[in-house]
């Protein structure tokens, strides 16, 4: 059914009560709880449009985020699309068909790399749902899950063995990540499946051109590793049977047998697993001092020898630029990847941030001399998210109110009634 | 930045067995582990990492202790690995009026190391830059201001500082090359590719190895 013929056919949504089982050992408020569920979905593909189409069912809350387009071989195996979707941006198409079908909930959505993302984007999510193949999209994900405490449901098919699999990592610090359970073939493929060109130099970042093979696999695959995903979603938010919580479900289609394992932590995993306590903080970050934010971190005070760090959302500090007249001439500001950073005083040439001189994070010496300049200042009044990282301890420090869209990439609300 | 005044003397090496695989066989000279204490004290992020950066440090300065071309200046492990080393190449820089090549005999290398480079492949431009001589002609090293070198087009997850600092020497004395323009890979001066292309007889700059004292 395209988007068209959806649109046509669905009228407002009737209440979830109408349908909603009272689970065997369930809540008797389980459509509220459900309607209050925020999930933030990654990969609006075959499986995860499934899995989508089901959570707005719920009427709750939709991040939405995938970096590709429609083609055509996305109808083989890509719900609610029709041959005048091919061509548009997945996460943008998929929000339209779920407000087609009458999803009334609130939805955002990034047509673009995930990765370009800061932490700040997911920090109201409940849930965070995997739904791609690409592995470096799969670490980047697994790490903002394990940093934010967030829980990460990862669904994906094997379609030549018809194989269907959820792995749910509860995001605590002990648990696993998805990179713990990699194996040498995984990393293999990591490796084989990034690439880069000179163009991303070009562009002042380490861009990777993703070339993950396409998921090759029937539909019926794909939703069905999405109905089972949902199933172990449902039972989290609802907490129905046994904790889901770092399991890791396979269904096999030859032999239909289940098989339900514990995921644990890799001591030799070699991805950051520690935790970020949020703290929210009223106005804009912005406005503030790296040294209040420290103070307001609880990890204060913030002097150059203390052994403190600073990621302030995407941007970079550039201790200096480098031009053609002078070599290296002190900048000491935030930037962000390609971002030009001024002209040169002597020779008036635009200058780049040197890169040896990027730091991201940065170290509380190497800001000493700004530490009480506020963040707007120094070229980060768009911040939306500073973590403060310290010995053993790291606080993430978030705006109370989110703020749409500015210089660093986010999500964008999809209204209803937006084309 | 300072000039580059410092001398790297010719001394014969004492080459662990094992060459540069045996590094950590290397006894650290009392400088060197002084300086290895310092930057580990102020080592920053994840316990993972924090040991990694050590060992990628260690390695540095026992390499700087067997190869005589070589010598660390300065290392920073608060967050990302860099390092701030002197290594004795042959650097082309730009060509005078007359396109008579300049070639400098000592580079000052920025080597930064990010801690997702331990995973995940990195492009081959992300680790080295030349800050010292300024106007190399290279085609793999990109024109000023950032003079970023590309190793390669993309470098494996968990490459080796010491690989880092080898894959330069080669890169910069041309011993590996190149020079193809039409490459996506590899070429970030087009120009000097097209230069060196019509020069195939002065390539390499130097056929010495890494470790010998001569140049």
């Amino acid at each position: 059914m395209s988007t068209r013929t959806c649109r046509a056919r669905c009228p407002a949504p009737p209440s979830l009560r109408a349908r909603l089982p009272r689970f065997v050992g369930g809540r008797a408020d389980a459509a509220a709880a459900l309607r209050r569920l925020k999930v933030a979905l990654v990969g609006a593909g075959s499986v995860g449009r499934n899995i989508a189409l089901h959570l707005a069912r719920f009427g709750g809350t939709l991040w939405l985020a995938d970096r590709g387009r429609l083609k055509p071989e996305s109808l083989l195996t890509h719900p609610l699309t029709g041959p005048a979707d091919i061509g548009e941006p997945k996460a943008s198409n998929l929000a339209r068909a779920l407000r087609a079908c009458g999803f009334r909930g609130q939805l955002f959505v990034h047509d673009g790399p995930v990765e370009d993302l800061s932490l700040a984007a997911f920090a109201d999510a409940d849930l965070v749902v995997l739904a791609t193949d690409n592995l470096r999209t799969e670490l980047w994900v697994g790490g903002v899950c394990l940093r934010l405490g967030k829980g990460l449901v990862h669904a994906s098919v094997h379609g030549e063995t018809l194989v269907s699999q959820v792995r749910f990592f509860s995001g605590r610090v002990d648990a696993g990540c998805p990179a713990c359970g990699y194996t040498k073939a995984e990393w293999q493929a990591l490796a084989d499946q990034t690439t880069f060109s000179c163009s991303g130099f070009a562009a002042g970042a380490r861009r990777a051109a993703d070339a993950p093979p396409p998921t090759m696999s029937t539909s019926f695959l794909c939703s069905l590793a999405a109905d089972l995903a949902m199933t172990q979603i449902l039972r989290f938010a609802l907490g129905l049977g046994a904790p889901v919580a770092d399991t890791f479900l396979e269904h096999c289609g030859y032999t239909h047998r289940t098989v339900v394992a514990p995921l644990a932590r890799n001591p030799a995993c070699p991805c950051d697993h520690t935790a970020y306590r949020q703290v929210r903080l009223g106005g804009q970050l912005g406005a503030l001092t790296l040294r209040e934010l420290t103070a307001a971190a609880g990890l204060g005070p913030a002097s150059g020898r203390a052994p403190l760090s600073f990621t302030v959302d995407r941007f970079a500090f550039a201790e200096m630029a480098g031009c053609a007249c002078s070599g290296q001439v002190p900048l000491g500001k935030f930037v962000l990847a390609g971002q030009a950073v001024g002209e040169c005083p002597k020779c008036q040439h635009p200058i780049v941030a040197h890169p040896f001189y990027l730091h991201r994070p940065v170290p509380a010496s190497v800001v000493e001399a700004v530490l009480d300049r506020p963040l707007h200042a120094l070229g980060a009044g768009a911040a939306r998210s500073v973590a403060v990282r310290g010995d053993d301890r790291a606080v993430l420090l978030l705006e109370r109110r989110s703020r749409p869209e500015g210089v660093t990439p986010s999500f964008r609300t999809w209204p209803l009634g937006a084309k | 930045m300072e000039s580059v005044t410092m001398r790297i003397q010719d001394v014969v090496p004492v080459v662990p067995q094992g060459g540069l695989w045996a590094l950590d066989k290397v006894a650290l000279s009392v400088g060197n582990q002084q300086l290895l204490d310092w930057c580990a004290a102020r080592c920053g992020g994840s316990r993972s990492w924090r040991h990694r950066k050590w060992a990628e440090a260690r390695d540095l300065l026992a390499l700087s202790q067997i190869a005589p071309r070589f010598k660390v200046r300065e290392m920073d492990l608060r967050e990302t690995f860099r390092a701030l080393a002197l290594l004795r190449v042959p650097v082309p820089c730009t060509p005078d009026a007359h396109g008579q090549l300049r070639v400098e005999r000592l580079a000052l290398l920025g080597i930064t190391y990010v801690e997702e480079a331990v995973y995940e492949p990195q492009p081959g431009y992300g680790f080295v830059t030349v800050l010292e001589p300024s106007g190399v002609w290279h085609p793999n090293v990109a024109t000023h201001p950032a003079q970023a070198v590309c190793l390669g087009p993309k470098l494996p997850a968990g490459i080796l500082v010491k690989e880092l600092v080898l894959s330069t020497y080669g890169a910069l004395s041309m011993q590996s090359v190149q020079m193809d323009e039409r490459a996506a890979e590899g070429v970030l001066n087009a120009e000097a590719a097209l230069w060196w292309q019509q020069r195939m007889d002065l390539v390499p700059l130097s056929r010495t190895p890494f470790l010998s004292p001569g140049d």
